[in-house]
C-alpha cells in the first residue's frame, strides 16, 4: 500500500513570547517539505491535548532550509484553547504539521511600487512575503492596538524601504487606524502604490477596498477563517466571492487564503437565489 | 503454528463487492478527486461523494464550523456543484479508480431525490446511491424526510423505483427510535442503511452572545458522538436484515473494529479525514493486523460478533 504521509513531525526549537500574548514558535522539520510560497499556511496539530481534535491553520512567518532540515517559524497570538496550549510548548517537544497549503500571493514580475498593509497579527504573513520582494520597492504599513503589541517591526524594517506605523491609541507612530494613514498618504501622493498586499481584520480590508475601489491599484488580501481540514475537503472555511456577477462560496484553505480584494463580497444576502449559480 | 493466508477483509453490501469495509463518508472527501493526493485511491473499500442535488447549491453563509469538545460542529448546508456538473467534471476521474463510487444524493422534495437518482443511474461509474434523509443543515428536505418512518420509507421506495442502482439510506440520529426508521426503509426496499449522520448541536460565544455558527445550529461529528453511533448501530443491526454501515467519530482501527463487532458490515470515516487525509489506509492496515493477531481468517466472523453474557 502506498504510504503517503501528509502530516510531518516538527520539533520545537523555541517558543518565545515577543509581546504580551504574542509568541514566535520556531520548529525544525527533518522530513522533506516544500518551501512555502508567501501566503501559504500550515495546519498545526498538537494531538496531545485531550478534547481538541482538529488542527489549526497558521501563516508562515519564516522559513529556511539547511542540509535537508527545514526551519519553520510561526508568529501567533493566544486567542483560544488551541493557541493557549501552543504557548505552553517547550523546546524539544514534538508536534505534527501539514503543509505548506493553499494559494499564496502573486509576486510582481517587475519593479512595481508596493505597499504592504497589516493589521495586528496580519504582519506575520506580510513579513514572510517581504522576503520575496525587492526592499527598495516596498513601503510597509503596520497597524496595531498599541506599542506594546506592535510586533514584527524590527524584521519588517530590514525588508522595506520605509515602514510606517499606526496605533489605535497613538502610543507609537500615527494615532489612528493604519487604513487612515495609508489613505492619507495615497491622497497626498506620499505613496502611489501599484500593488497593495494586505492581511488583517475584516474592517481593515473593507476600508482598503472602499478607497481603492475606483483606482487602478491591484490589491491582494490574505484572509482567515476557521478551518477543520485545511485541504479543501470540509467546505468549512467558506468566503463569499464575486464571480461573473454572482456570489459564490470559495474555500479559504484551497482557493485562498489569498484573494483579489475586489472579488471579496462583504455582505452576501442569505436569500441569494440558488438557481443557476455557478460554483 | 501454521502460517495462515492473510485474512479476508472483503464484504458485500447492497450488491457491491468491497475489498475491505472502509469507506470515506459523504462530505469529507469532496467528490473524490483529491483521493490520489493522499493515498493509493484503490486501497479503500468505497468512496462516498459529497451530497449531490439536481441544481448546484450555494451552501450556508460562514462561519460554518466550530470545534467543540472532541467534535466538530458544522453547517455547510450541502454546498455542491449539482449532479450534472459532478458527472461532467469529476466522474471521469473516479472511473479511472478501481473503487466503487457511492453517490450521496439529496433533494428538497421526493421528486428531486428521484431526479438525481435517475440521472446518476444512467451513468457508468456510479455503483450505488446513498440517500441523505438526515442532513440537519438545510431548510427543506434532508432531516425532514428522515424524521419519521412514513416519510423515510416514502423516499426510499420512490428512489428505489427511480433507479436501477443499489440504494443505501443514510439515517439521522435525531429521532427517538432509529431502529424503527431503519425497519421502515428496509420494508420500503432499501438495500442497506448507513448511520449515523450528525447530531444536532449548538455552540455560543459568551462574550458576543452570538452563536458560533451563522446558521445558529449545526451537526456534530467526531469522537464526541462515537458512543451514541455505536449504540445506534447495535440497535439497528438487531432489527434489520439488510447490511448496516457504521458511521460516527471513527478515528482509528480500534474504533472501526468496535463498529464491526456490534454489527456494521462496513464503516465510513468522516471527521478523521480532516485531521489526517491519509487515515483511511492506516485504518485498513489496522483492521488487517487485528484480524491476523486474533486468528480471524475472514472479517465476516467479526461482524456482529458482540458477546453478551
Amino acid at each position: 500500500m502506498d504510504e503517503k504521509q501528509p502530516l510531518v513531525n516538527a520539533q520545537i526549537l523555541s517558543n518565545t513570547e515577543v509581546a504580551p500574548g504574542y509568541f514566535v514558535l520556531s520548529t525544525e522539520i527533518k522530513e522533506p517539505i516544500s518551501k512555502p510560497l508567501p501566503g501559504q499556511f500550515v495546519m498545526l496539530h498538537l494531538f496531545c491535548k485531550g478534547d481538541m481534535v482538529l488542527g489549526r491553520p497558521f501563516s508562515i512567518y519564516g522559513f529556511s532550509r539547511r542540509s535537508g532540515r527545514s526551519k519553520l517559524k510561526i508568529l501567533y497570538r493566544v486567542v483560544g484553547q488551541g493557541t493557549y496550549y501552543m504557548s505552553l510548548l517547550k523546546r524539544g517537544a514534538s508536534i505534527k504539521l501539514m503543509g505548506p497549503l493553499g494559494h499564496g500571493f502573486e509576486l510582481p514580475n517587475r519593479d512595481y511600487r508596493i505597499a504592504l498593509v497589516s493589521g495586528g497579527i496580519g504582519v506575520a504573513v506580510l513579513h514572510y512575503l517581504s522576503r520575496f520582494l525587492k526592499a527598495s520597492n516596498v513601503t510597509a504599513y503596520l497597524g496595531a492596538k498599541n506599542s506594546t503589541v506592535l510586533v514584527g517591526l524590527d524584521l519588517m524594517e530590514k525588508n522595506a524601504a520605509s515602514v510606517k506605523v499606526a496605533t489605535d491609541d497613538g502610543s507609537y507612530g500615527f494615532h489612528g487606524l493604519v487604513t487612515e494613514l495609508l489613505h492619507q498618504d495615497i491622497q497626498s501622493n506620499a505613496v502611489m502604490p501599484d500593488i497593495i498586499y494586505t492581511c488583517g481584520p475584516v474592517g481593515m480590508l473593507r476600508a482598503i477596498a472602499a478607497f481603492i475601489n475606483r483606482t487602478s491599484v491591484y490589491c491582494e488580501a490574505c484572509i482567515e477563517e476557521r478551518m477543520a481540514c485545511g485541504t479543501g475537503l470540509c467546505l468549512g472555511c467558506a468566503v463569499a466571492v464575486k464571480e461573473g456577477g454572482r456570489i459564490v462560496y470559495r474555500r479559504v484553505c484551497k482557493d485562498g487564503p489569498v484573494f483579489l480584494l475586489r472579488d471579496l463580497a462583504w455582505d452576501p444576502s442569505a436569500d441569494d437565489p440558488l438557481n443557476g449559480i455557478s460554483i | 503454528m501454521i502460517k495462515n493466508a492473510p485474512p479476508s477483509t472483503s464484504v458485500r453490501i447492497a450488491g457491491l463487492h468491497l475489498k475491505n469495509p472502509v469507506m470515506t463518508a459523504s462530505g469529507t472527501f469532496g467528490y473524490g478527486e483529491d483521493l490520489s493526493t493522499y493515498m493509493e485511491p484503490n486501497c479503500i473499500g468505497a468512496l462516498v461523494t459529497k451530497g449531490l442535488s439536481v441544481e448546484p447549491r450555494l451552501g450556508n453563509p460562514p462561519p460554518r464550523i466550530m470545534e467543540t469538545p472532541s467534535g466538530l460542529l458544522n453547517s455547510v448546508g450541502l454546498q455542491n456543484i449539482g449532479v450534472r456538473n459532478f458527472i461532467q467534471e469529476h466522474l471521469p476521474k473516479l472511473r479511472a479508480y478501481n473503487v466503487p463510487v457511492i453517490a450521496n444524493i439529496y433533494g428538497e422534495t421526493i421528486d428531486d431525490y428521484c431526479k438525481v437518482a435517475e440521472i446518476l443511474s444512467s451513468e457508468k461509474g456510479v455503483h450505488a446511491l446513498e440517500v441523505n434523509i438526515s442532513c440537519p443543515n438545510v431548510k427543506c428536505g434532508g432531516i425532514a424526510f428522515g424524521a419519521t418512518a412514513d416519510s423515510a420509507s416514502e423516499v426510499a421506495q420512490q428512489v428505489k423505483q427511480a433507479s436501477r442502482l443499489p440504494v443505501i439510506v443514510k439515517l439521522t440520529p435525531n429521532v427517538s427510535d432509529i431502529a424503527e426508521i431503519a425497519c421502515a426503509v428496509e420494508k420500503a426496499g432499501a438495500d442497506a442503511v448507513s448511520l449515523i449522520n450528525t447530531i444536532m448541536g449548538m455552540s455560543v460565544d459568551i462574550e458576543t452572545r452570538r452563536p458560533h455558527l451563522k446558521s445558529i445550529t449545526g451537526g456534530l461529528s467526531g469522537p464526541a458522538i462515537r458512543p451514541i453511533a455505536l449504540r445506534m448501530v447495535y440497535e439497528v443491526f438487531r432489527r434489520v436484515h439488510i447490511p448496516v454501515i457504521g458511521i460516527g467519530g471513527i478515528m482509528n482501527a480500534s474504533d472501526a473494529i468496535a463498529f464491526l463487532i456490534v454489527g456494521a458490515s462496513a464503516v465510513q470515516i468522516g471527521t478523521a479525514n480532516f485531521i489526517d487525509p491519509a487515515v483511511a489506509p492506516k485504518i485498513i492496515v489496522g483492521i488487517e493486523s487485528y484480524l491476523a493477531n486474533h486468528g480471524i481468517g475472514n472479517i465476516q466472523e467479526l461482524i456482529g460478533s458482540l458477546r453478551i453474557d
